[in-house]
């Protein structure tokens, strides 16, 4: 590559930074409208959010501070497990339906203007994945058994990121090297669909 | 060097064993909200544990456990810091959330999969999700148990389980795995079931509603000495040469006879030639077997061998047995199927006891035999017009990717 990156700046100054909600207090309460909630298990090993098998509690949503519930392109980090990963949260339903993070989940929301002209969440959300991101998040983990992040050593990365069109170009390639990838798989099986046809026709002399 | 290696890991299996006890007395003080597990700051000894034991006995009386057993699992020599360490993580979790999370990680280090050790979950899934249902009202029945999950998936917390771990080496990670399920009453014991069964009353074999097992890693090397089931004498004989049997045999007697079981076991077992003929023979002809499942190969990776689910049976009421192949490929809804007993080409058949008993059939209880080749739905043309749309689309996007590349790589930003 030849371009540089051309701007470094702390994660703090972009985004609102902050760990999750402990659910199981929140259950003993319980209440009377239903809230989703996001946990480890939902964040695949891609880094995609799975919102189709939430699991959901009975609380007051008045009860909850607005921050908490989840938002399109917020992303979320495995904060305290063994597999450490970021998602990014996407087509979030429009209409009554609130998800919260579990307290093993950071979220990391840009700012408004961030994200407009400095840094798109796709980006970042790629950069945290990458052998670089991993690398800079597993120097400021702690923990023997499980490796735990903090919000705090989250706020203290470097950020460093190209101008927005650059941005732009890389997520887009991404996103089609992705889509590419789902072809080639969906081609492979297509391939063993024949084979067996074919084979189970031969067999009953039904070729012509 | 090999002595070595081996005494490393001797010693970080201890480590793993003394982190999982810990890790079962912070499940207690998490659901007491209490900070019990501080007792130990200034150091592990066999009678501080035993007072803190006796602590959670008396506010658990639902948890039938073999504290003797975890006792001798905890009380290793680590030197005092490192336990100090890993006892201020273990008291920092704060919810049963993270806790699980702590308890699949040290599982992984202290279990890794490797040939014998395969992963079974998604299958012991399956199993639990089609007799979850049945376990209401009814008491559970785990034996031969090593890791916890089967029992875990069943989705009933109000039935009272039994549950026997085959190895003392299993037993915290087990009594873990089905505590953090949720389960209210349960009685976890150890010991090979074949040999010296917890669960006796009156001189018999205590008898289950449910009795549900994971045989797929059945021990080969030591327990066939004698027929130890015959000391109750009414399920099907067996001879000792045939040990995956011996296993099944148990489980059958353990079913009460209004009751079902459910047992994961290597495919081949179903259609074997000699003795084996004979213990088939007998399940068959008493009507035992009610269900025969062909797992797909996918869902456990690592191996070439092929497995199955059975299901028994003691009071079915049809003269035939369901068979059903599972494949990935194929859309199937299996509930349908398996609550209404329906033959569906290619996919399952409802077969007549008398089409098993025939000469020929050796008693094979094989899903493949009995269930028509699927044929497919298309025709070669239209999967071959398929295959070029998706060809097309591929080369369209490596062209763009190509595009996208030298784009990224051309821009220079100062």
């Amino acid at each position: 590559m030849t371009y540089l990156l051309h701007t470094e700046d702390l994660l703090e100054n972009n985004a609102e930074i902050f760990s999750g909600l402990i659910i199981t207090q929140m259950k003993k309460t319980g209440g009377k409208d239903e809230v989703k909630v996001l946990q480890l298990k939902n964040i695949t090993d891609t880094g995609e959010v799975e919102l189709d098998e939430l699991d959901s509690i009975m609380y007051y949503l008045g009860k909850i501070n607005e921050k908490y519930f989840l938002r399109e392109d917020d992303i979320i980090i495995k904060a305290k497990s063994s597999n450490y990963k970021a998602g990014i949260i996407k087509n979030l339903p429009k209409e009554n339906f609130y998800l919260i993070p579990s307290s093993q989940l950071i979220v990391v929301r840009l700012k408004e203007k961030v994200k407009e002209n400095k840094i798109l969440p796709d980006f970042l959300w790629l950069f945290l994945n990458s052998k670089k991101g991993k690398k800079i998040i597993s120097e400021k983990t702690y923990g023997s058994i499980v490796r735990f992040v903090k919000t705090d050593t989250l706020k203290e990365i470097v950020l460093s990121y190209p101008s927005i069109g650059t941005q732009e170009e890389i997520v887009k390639v991404y996103k089609k090297m992705m889509e590419r990838k789902k072809l080639a798989q969906k081609l492979l099986s297509l391939y063993e669909e024949e084979m067996e046809t074919f084979f189970e026709i031969a067999f009953e002399g039904e070729i012509k | 060097m090999i002595f070595f290696l081996l005494k490393k890991l001797k010693e970080q299996e201890d480590k793993a064993d003394l982190i999982l006890g810990l890790l079962l007395f912070r499940f207690f003080d998490l659901k007491m909200g209490e900070d019990n597990l501080k007792r130990l700051t200034n150091g592990i000894s066999s009678s501080k544990l035993k007072k803190l034991i006796g602590t959670y006995k008396k506010s658990f009386e639902n948890y039938d456990l073999d504290y003797s057993i975890i006792m001798e699992k905890m009380v290793k020599k680590i030197p005092e810091e490192e336990f100090k360490a890993i006892l201020n993580e273990v008291i920092n979790i704060k919810t049963s959330e993270e806790l699980k999370d702590v308890v699949e990680t040290v599982e992984d280090k202290r279990f890794p999969l490797t040939r014998r050790n395969l992963n079974f979950k998604k299958v012991e899934g399956f199993l639990g999700k089609i007799l979850g249902l049945a376990s209401k009202n009814r008491t559970v029945y785990f034996p031969f148990e090593r890791s916890g999950n089967l029992p875990a998936v069943l989705k009933d917390e109000d039935s009272k389980i039994y549950v026997e771990v085959f190895h003392k080496n299993y037993y915290l990670r087990v009594v873990l795995n089905v505590l953090l399920s949720g389960k209210k009453s349960v009685a976890i014991r150890c010991s090979n079931p074949l040999l010296n069964p917890s669960f006796v009353e009156k001189q018999k074999l205590k008898k289950f509603g449910l009795v549900l097992s994971n045989l797929s890693e059945y021990d080969r090397a030591k327990y066939f000495i004698e027929s130890p089931h015959k000391k109750f004498g009414e399920a099907p004989d067996v001879h000792r040469s045939r040990p995956v049997f011996m296993y099944l045999n148990y489980i059958i007697e353990a079913i009460e006879d209004d009751g079902i079981g459910g047992v994961i076991l290597p495919l081949g077992a179903l259609s074997r030639g000699g003795r084996d003929v004979l213990f088939r023979k007998e399940i068959v002809e008493k009507k035992i077997v009610d269900t025969v499942i062909e797992i797909p190969p996918e869902w456990i990776k690592n191996t070439f061998a092929k497995y199955s689910i059975i299901i028994l049976n003691k009071n079915k009421k049809t003269d035939d047995i369901l068979f059903v192949r599972l494949d990935e490929k194929i859309k199937t809804n299996f509930e349908e199927i398996y609550k209404n007993r329906k033959t569906v080409k290619g996919i399952s058949s409802v077969v007549k006891l008398s089409s098993i008993t025939g000469p020929q059939s050796q008693y094979s209880l094989l899903p493949e035999r009995y269930i028509e080749d699927r044929h497919y739905t298309r025709s070669l043309d239209e999967i071959a017009e398929e295959i070029a749309e998706t060809k097309a689309k591929l080369f369209e996007l490596d062209k763009q990717i190509s595009k996208g590349i030298e784009g990224v790589k051309s821009r220079r930003y100062y």
